[in-house]
Formats: C-alpha cells, sequence, structure tokens
C-alpha cells in the first residue's frame, strides 16, 4: 500500500512581497538611527492544507494552516528569515466543537484599536512605525476550544507560553521612561522579566457569546498577566515585570434603531492582583474600563466611526497616598475619543482614511491619515503617516513626538 | 332620496375605479413575481461568480466568490455567505450578510490575518459591490416597496416597467425602467435614468438558464457609462435546495469556513 504524502490536491502557495519606508518627520534624534524608524522589505508565505490520508482527518475537517514572514529589517539589521505567525491545526471533532492548537492570531471584543477584555499579545512598535494593521496583533502559543449551541457559543482558550506586546523601549521608538522622568531613547536600559514558563503561568482566556435578533453580546474572562510591564521589580536597576491580571467584561453590540448605524458598548474590570487595592505603588492599580462606539456609512462609499474610551482607577487614594515624592501621578479618570473616517474612491481602488486618537485628559493626539492605492489586483500602494501631538512627556500618545513619521509601503501579492 | 343618491354615487365610482384598481394590482403582481424569480428561487442555493471589471481603458480586474444563500422567508429575510477566493489579497475573507425588508442589513466582514469579525454598518445599498459595477442591491435585491412601479408596456415577449423611488435623496437615480420576460419573470434589462434624464447605467442579463428547474441568471453585465467601466458577472456551478442549514451563516463559520459547501 503506497501512502500519499499529499492530499488529493496540492496546497497552493499564496503571499506578498513589500517595500517598506517611513520617515521622521519631528526626529528628537533619540533612537538608533535618526532620519527614519522604518526600512525593510519582507515576504510572506501562506500555506493551507487539508491532510486526508486517513478517514479520521477528512472526518473532522483537519486543516493545517502556515503563515511566515522572512523579513529584512534595514534598521536593526538583522534579517529575520523565519518569523512565523501561523502555524496551526484546527479540526472538528464533533458537530458541536471546532479546535485550534499552535501558533495563532486571537482577536476579539468590539472596539477598533482600543482592547478591553482582548487581552492578547499586540505589537505597539509596528503600529507606530506604519506597518500593515494585520502586524498590531501578535500570534499567541494556544489550544482553543469552541462549543457551539443555538443560543450561545463558549470560547476556551490556554496559552501556556507567555508573549508580551512588544512596547517601545528606546531603541527604536523614543518613549516616556518613568525611570529617567523624560522621553529617552537608546539611553533607556530597562529589563523586562517575564513570567516563566510553567503549568500555573498558563493564561486562559473565555469568551461566552451569543445574538438575539440583530444583538450581539458576550461576556469575557481573562485570566493571566499583564502584556505591558506593569509593574517594578527594582526600580533601581530599572528591572519590570509583567504582574497578574485578570479581566471580567461584558459587551453588546447592534443596530440603532430608528436612526441606523452600529452602536456598541463594552466594560471591563481589570482586577491587578498584586497590586492589594492599590497599596503597592510598584504595580498598576485595578481599572474599570468603558468603551462605547458607534459607526455608519453613508453614500459613495464614506463611512465615520467615533468611539468613546474611559479607564478609571478603582483605588485612587489608596493610589495617592502610596506615592514617594519623585512619582508622576497619574489621573484618576482617563479619557479618550476616536474619530475613523473612510472612503473609497475609483470603483473602491482608493481608500483614504484617517484615524484619530485624542485626549482631553492628556491634552494629546495620534493621528493616522492613510491613503492606499490598488494598482491592479496584484500592485498596491500604501502611503500614510503616524503623527503624534502633545506637549505633555508622559503623554499615552503625546509621548511619541519624536518618534512620528510618514511612510510608504508598496506590495506585490500572488 | 338621500340614500338613493348615496348608493348611486356608489355604484358610478365602483364601475369607474375598478378597471384602474385591477392594473396597479397586476403591476404589483408582475414586480413580485420578479423579485422573486431573480433573488427567491428555491430554498437555497450556492453558486461560484466570476466577476470581470473592466475599465476605460480595457485594464481588468478579477473577483471570484463562493456564495451560499439561504431563503429564510418568500419575498423576504434571507441570509448570505459570500467567500472570496480571487484576488490573493482578499482569500478566506468573508462577508455575511442577513438581509431583512424594511430595515437595514446586518453586515460582518471576516478579516482571516487578524482572526477578526467586524461588524458593518449597512447604511448604503447603493455603493459598490467588492468593486465592481454591481451594488449590493444588484446582489441581495432592492425591496419593491421602496419604488412606486408603473407599467408602461406589455406588448410581445416582455413587460416593461417603470420605477421611481419613493425616496429619492436616498439612492441615484431618478428612475429605471426594467423589462420582464413575460415567460419566466426574470428581469432582462434594467436601465438608470439620473436627474437630467440621461442614461448613465444598465444591468442586463446576458444569458438565462433553467437549472434544476428554476430559470437562473447565468450571466450579467453592469455598465457604467458615467466612468466607461463595466463589469461581467458569471454564476458558475449553480445548484439549488442543497440543504444549508441556519447554522452556517455564524460566526462559526466566519473563522472557518464549511469544508463541505466552500473548497478553499
Amino acid at each position: 500500500m503506497s501512502t500519499r504524502v499529499f492530499a488529493s490536491e496540492m496546497p497552493k502557495l499564496h503571499g506578498f512581497v513589500e517595500a517598506d519606508i517611513g520617515i521622521k518627520v519631528n526626529d528628537d534624534k533619540l533612537a538608533a538611527k535618526n532620519g527614519y524608524n522604518m526600512a525593510e522589505q519582507r515576504a510572506q508565505f501562506k500555506l493551507r492544507y487539508f491532510p486526508d490520508q486517513l478517514e479520521i482527518l477528512k472526518k473532522w475537517n483537519t486543516e493545517i494552516f502556515f503563515k511566515t514572514d522572512v523579513l529584512i529589517d534595514e534598521y536593526t539589521e538583522q534579517p529575520k528569515w523565519w518569523a512565523p505567525r501561523e502555524l496551526y491545526v484546527a479540526f472538528t471533532p464533533l458537530s458541536f466543537a471546532d479546535i485550534k492548537i499552535g501558533e495563532q492570531i486571537l482577536t476579539w471584543g468590539t472596539g477598533d484599536y482600543i482592547f478591553i477584555n482582548d487581552q492578547f499579545p499586540k505589537d505597539y512598535t509596528s503600529f507606530i512605525i506604519g506597518r500593515d494593521d494585520d502586524y498590531l496583533k501578535l500570534p499567541s502559543y494556544a489550544a482553543r476550544l469552541t462549543l457551539f449551541s443555538k443560543l450561545a457559543s463558549l470560547d476556551l482558550v490556554a496559552i501556556p507560553f507567555f508573549t508580551p506586546n512588544d512596547v517601545p523601549d528606546g531603541s527604536r521608538i523614543s518613549f516616556f521612561d518613568p525611570l529617567f522622568n523624560r522621553v529617552v531613547g537608546t539611553q533607556s536600559d530597562r529589563y523586562l522579566r517575564e513570567p516563566p514558563t510553567q503549568f500555573d503561568n498558563t493564561e486562559v482566556a473565555a469568551r461566552l457569546y451569543g445574538t438575539v435578533k440583530s444583538y450581539e453580546w458576550a461576556l469575557y474572562y481573562n485570566h493571566g498577566f499583564y502584556k505591558n510591564p506593569a509593574g517594578y521589580k527594582n526600580q533601581q536597576t530599572g528591572e519590570l515585570y509583567y504582574p497578574e491580571l485578570d479581566v471580567y467584561g461584558a459587551s453588546v453590540q447592534g443596530p440603532v434603531p430608528g436612526v441606523g448605524g452600529i452602536a456598541n458598548v463594552e466594560v471591563g474590570l481589570l482586577d491587578s492582583k498584586e497590586d492589594d487595592y492599590a497599596k503597592n505603588r510598584l504595580v498598576q492599580d485595578s481599572t474599570m474600563q468603558y468603551l462605547a462606539g458607534y459607526k455608519r456609512g453613508f453614500k459613495n462609499d464614506f463611512e465615520v466611526g467615533v468611539q468613546y474610551f474611559l479607564i478609571q482607577m478603582l483605588h485612587y487614594t489608596a493610589y495617592k497616598n502610596s506615592l514617594l515624592p519623585g512619582d508622576t501621578q497619574d489621573d484618576k479618570v482617563y479619557q479618550q475619543y476616536t474619530l475613523r473616517l473612510t472612503k473609497f474612491f475609483a470603483n473602491q481602488t482608493v481608500n483614504a482614511s484617517l484615524f484619530v486618537f485624542y485626549s482631553p485628559v492628556d491634552k494629546d493626539a495620534y493621528l493616522r491619515p492613510s491613503i492606499s492605492w490598488k494598482a491592479t489586483d496584484s500592485w498596491s500602494l500604501v502611503v500614510g503617516g503616524n503623527i503624534f501631538l502633545g506637549n505633555q512627556n508622559n503623554a499615552d500618545w503625546g509621548q511619541f513626538k519624536g518618534d512620528s513619521n510618514v511612510y510608504s509601503r508598496l506590495r506585490y501579492s500572488y | 332620496m338621500k340614500k338613493i343618491l348615496l348608493f348611486v354615487l356608489c355604484a358610478a365610482a365602483s364601475f369607474t375605479s375598478a378597471s384602474p384598481l385591477r392594473a396597479e394590482m397586476a403591476v404589483d403582481d408582475i414586480v413580485r413575481k420578479a423579485n422573486h424569480a431573480a433573488y427567491y428561487e428555491g430554498k437555497d442555493g450556492k453558486a461560484d461568480a466570476k466577476m470581470v471589471i473592466t475599465d476605460s481603458q480595457g485594464r481588468t480586474r478579477e473577483r471570484l466568490v463562493t456564495i451560499l444563500k439561504l431563503n429564510v422567508t418568500d419575498g423576504g429575510e434571507q441570509k448570505y455567505y459570500v467567500y472570496f477566493q480571487k484576488p490573493s489579497d482578499v482569500k478566506n475573507m468573508v462577508y455575511m450578510v442577513w438581509k431583512y425588508v424594511g430595515k437595514d442589513d446586518d453586515r460582518w466582514l471576516y478579516l482571516p490575518a487578524l482572526d477578526l469579525v467586524r461588524r458593518i454598518a449597512a447604511s448604503d445599498t447603493r455603493s459598490s459591490f467588492a468593486g465592481t459595477n454591481f451594488v449590493y442591491e444588484d446582489i441581495s435585491g432592492r425591496d419593491p416597496d421602496d419604488d412606486s412601479h408603473e407599467l408602461v408596456g406589455s406588448e410581445g415577449d416582455f413587460y416593461e416597467l417603470k420605477n421611481s423611488p419613493k425616496n429619492p435623496g436616498t439612492v441615484e437615480f431618478a428612475y429605471y425602467t426594467v423589462s420582464i420576460d413575460k415567460k419566466n419573470f426574470i428581469p432582462i434589462k434594467a436601465d438608470y435614468y439620473d436627474k437630467n434624464n440621461k442614461l448613465y447605467r444598465t444591468v442586463e442579463a446576458l444569458e438565462v438558464k433553467d437549472i434544476d428547474g428554476h430559470p437562473t441568471i447565468t450571466r450579467m453585465k453592469a455598465s457604467d457609462f458615467n466612468s466607461n467601466g463595466f463589469t461581467v458577472t458569471e454564476f458558475l456551478g449553480v445548484k439549488y435546495d442543497i440543504g444549508l442549514g441556519d447554522d452556517i451563516f455564524t460566526e462559526r463559520y466566519l473563522r472557518k469556513a464549511p469544508a463541505q459547501w466552500i473548497e478553499q
């Protein structure tokens, strides 16, 4: 009996090659290189394969998916020949259960660039320097089980290997470093200690969700660690770590009767377990987070979306009392507005878009304008900018003023 | 005396109004049947749609999608699952619509690179579908109650209708005429006229085939005379009544395409 290596159909190879460049327009000359913060070539390969050598593989609709990037990053001068973004096996062992195991991207929640119940890792460096939106999310090594029923479905995710957010650390993006109390670049010398891989450090995420009439509801639970280094192990040596975090949340999304458009509301309680009700000044306080959003489409392919985001520190008095002289004091309530405008032109081959973050509390703003042009089905060109405004050094977005850039990405897809 | 006069007047009124009343019902009947023939044949269906867009300079783009459709109620609610096969930068994306009559559709777009199910605001049904010269309403149907209909001709093999929007501000046309085949009620040609009475757009059925007893448009063309571009859509592998369940049109199958119906 011969063994077949491939399934009845050869898996097709798809992907793209891309050249990107990002020029700094307000260079604070603090990062490793002046003048630019992105210069790279990228090749992505993706393959989807349905093994059917065994009857059970076919019965379970087994699928293997592989996606990897080869990145020649001239900024870091370190080519990455092997950077798989996704490598997983997905199958359906029972009619009401889907399983996905391996390196995968996980996304849920109702926000637009605002994440409350999506505690999966993100890459803010890529976001700031002008890489494609896809790269805002980092893959997780996870096992995902989803159980389905007519009334509601349940997502259960176990993540045994910790992946932190990729946050600016001064080498490429200058940022406000509390250890220096100002914006620094390569001078920053923080050590970010990750939780060791061990059984009881496995992160868990769950979502119970369903749709009633046209309204989507969900309940969320996350158990794990902050993905930003939200705690100090040792301020003198500049050692930070990722404290324990539990998140409980809910969301609803659906059409607004009469007026039209889609509205969403999402809330989350971020329980900072090691902060002991804000008595520990070295760890971030627990917060309550609220998001309200509204979007609608207009004639001629024009869409508008707005959001209001609020973070409320839960133990502000204890937090204030715990501070030492020299500590920067955060506000009790942080607010942020966002606006998204999108318009298509020329049979949807040209897309002009603007996304703005604005905080009346920090008095800062982050503008993301971009124009993309699909010259043919294979060639596309994107030109855009990442512009940071504000005078407060430690503002969430304003701190990146010196990293503001304009960028261009040219891609050939196959 | 007054009662007799009233009776005579009522009788006279009923005689004179009988004819236009009958003709008005006939138009609505034709419209209903055409709407059914174009969009509601069968309990459910599957088709691959190959769309070739040609611009004014003769350059072409191609889109290939696989469509699954469920008719929840005849002439009413429908569900669509549209899986993008080509071009490669949109491959594996899925667009899903729960279509309603009389209120906004529910729409979702699944982005596989982010594993993101995004809810889309459905306000504009006259914008281009996937960058083609077809608009959403060409694909999923326009509510017959959105227009007032007039039968302007019925000699020969076709009913000729003129349709005017009840809310002119919501659409880009002033009126459109439709030729409906008397045999099978398939709308063969629709001509759209703007506020200056100029013909700016035509949607026509190039080929109609009988598939499983259902008259089916297998080739259609949308031409835009303002931009001098056009799109030809071919429906291949059309199948009716394949037993699609309601559950196919849920988030589960956005994230993982139903292997039984979608060849990836």
